[in-house]
């Protein structure tokens, strides 16, 4: 029974998109030199910022051998600005070029009956932790 | 009681081993394209140095210097390959077959121990490689007799308990994967929603399916009910065997749909769906025969 309960290769439960999420949240990053940082293309800068997205459809952390990078981004959940600052504040030590960055923070999910789509978007500015 | 035993005593029946080794070449075929894949994206889906808690694999047991070490998967690939050739070219039975079975796996398992997305693209073709090694290895003598005597094709050799393995580890795998989405999110899993906000994030934006999907719930709802109804009844699969080629052809298509929308390489799984729970394994002697009667 713990082999159909549980992650172990060649054993596995299937838990591929088990979830129902009904939104999702999407991160850009804004920079003070006017950069647009967002995925996939910047995503090593966002992974280092910590809002990366981790999802891919299974559980995080689960028949792995590591844990995924920690990010502010629970896929299904919307995170609220306290939450996004204190993630994005302490990592923008490493960029010294940015001492303050803006975070987008966009909420997609129904719009009507039949469609997704933006239903909310937020930016909050972030200052490097001293 | 009677029914069981007549099932128990089919398990042993033979057949020539022409669908058998229709299955074994196809699983060969698409494990070498899977291995492949999980030795040049090795560590790439990899995002923290923090290792899970709990084990990965069954190699979850080797210490961690050798378990990430680039050169064990690469060696691992090389005997997959070797073992590969040899065991379609029917040399060292039953060896091969398991130098196959386990070196695949063994990719997938180092695959998976150096990265932080896990991904099922290869359960089936490695539980498939384990189950046909059975085969080769329980019938090593007649298979090495029959081949040295240049009567491999002419001999009752594929027993039935190996398709019907095949079936049960196919509907348990598809059956768990169904059950979970149950247990995790209810009756409420297949609400359009969540598809639709999956598709709009993962999905390929030229697809048919992805704007089918995107412009209708109604639409992404009923795919939704189609995938959970083929999951679930992977394990119907197992014991109806009128209902195999209905939930085979749901689960089909639930895969080409994914692959359509998504690209994801679950082709194996496909494969093996058409090949055991479509009736090929009750069509191979018919056509293989009517075959036979047309070049005689």
């Amino acid at each position: 029974m713990p082999l159909v309960t549980t992650e172990l290769y060649p054993f596995s439960r299937a838990p591929m998109f088990a979830d129902a999420p009904r939104r999702y949240c999407d991160y850009t990053v804004y920079t003070p030199d006017g950069r647009r940082l967002h995925e996939p293309q910047d995503l090593q800068d966002l992974l280092k910022l910590g809002l990366q997205r981790n999802y891919w459809g299974n559980p995080l952390g689960v028949g792995v051998g590591f844990q995924p990078a920690a990010s502010v981004d629970v896929f299904g959940t919307v995170a609220t600005g306290d939450q996004v600052r204190d993630m994005a504040a302490p990592r923008l030590k490493q960029f010294p070029q940015w001492p303050y960055v803006e975070v987008e923070q966009t909420v997609i999910g129904p719009t009507d009956a039949d469609h997704i789509g933006v239903v909310r978007r937020q930016r909050w500015p972030v200052d490097a932790a001293p | 009681m009677k029914s069981l035993s007549r099932f128990l005593d089919r398990l042993g029946d033979r057949t020539r081993p022409h669908y058998g080794q229709l299955v074994l070449w196809t699983v060969l075929v698409c494990s070498c394209f899977l291995v492949g894949y999980f030795e040049i994206c090795w560590g790439e889906k990899r995002t923290s140095d923090v290792r899970t808690p709990l084990p990965t694999s069954l190699l979850s047991f080797l210490p961690a210097d050798l378990l990430l070490h680039r050169g064990l998967i690469l060696g691992c690939g090389v005997l997959f390959a070797a073992g590969a050739v040899l065991w379609a070219l029917r040399r060292l039975t039953p060896w091969a077959g398991w130098l196959t079975a386990f070196s695949f796996n063994a990719v997938v398992a180092l695959y998976l121990e150096n990265s932080s997305q896990e991904t099922h693209v290869a359960h089936v073709a490695g539980g498939f490689l384990l189950i046909y090694a059975l085969w080769y290895h329980f019938y090593r003598r007649e298979i090495r007799e029959a081949d040295r005597e240049r009567r491999f094709w002419r001999t009752a050799l594929y027993p039935r308990w190996v398709y019907s393995l095949s079936v049960f580890y196919l509907g348990l795998f598809y059956g768990l994967s169904g059950f979970n989405k149950l247990a995790v999110s209810g009756l409420s899993w297949p609400n359009g929603v969540s598809l639709q906000l999956w598709v709009e994030l993962f999905g390929l934006k030229d697809s048919v399916f992805t704007q089918l999907i995107l412009a209708n719930r109604t639409a992404a709802a009923a795919m939704q009910w189609a995938a959970l109804i083929g999951e679930c009844g992977g394990l119907v699969a197992i014991v109806s065997k009128h209902l195999r080629p209905v939930i085979g052809l749901l689960l089909i298509g639930f895969h080409v749909a994914q692959i359509c929308v998504f690209g994801w390489g679950f082709h194996t799984n496909m494969a093996m769906l058409a090949l055991v729970f479509l009736p090929v394994y009750s069509w191979t002697p018919r056509v293989v025969a009517a075959l036979e009667r047309n070049w005689n």
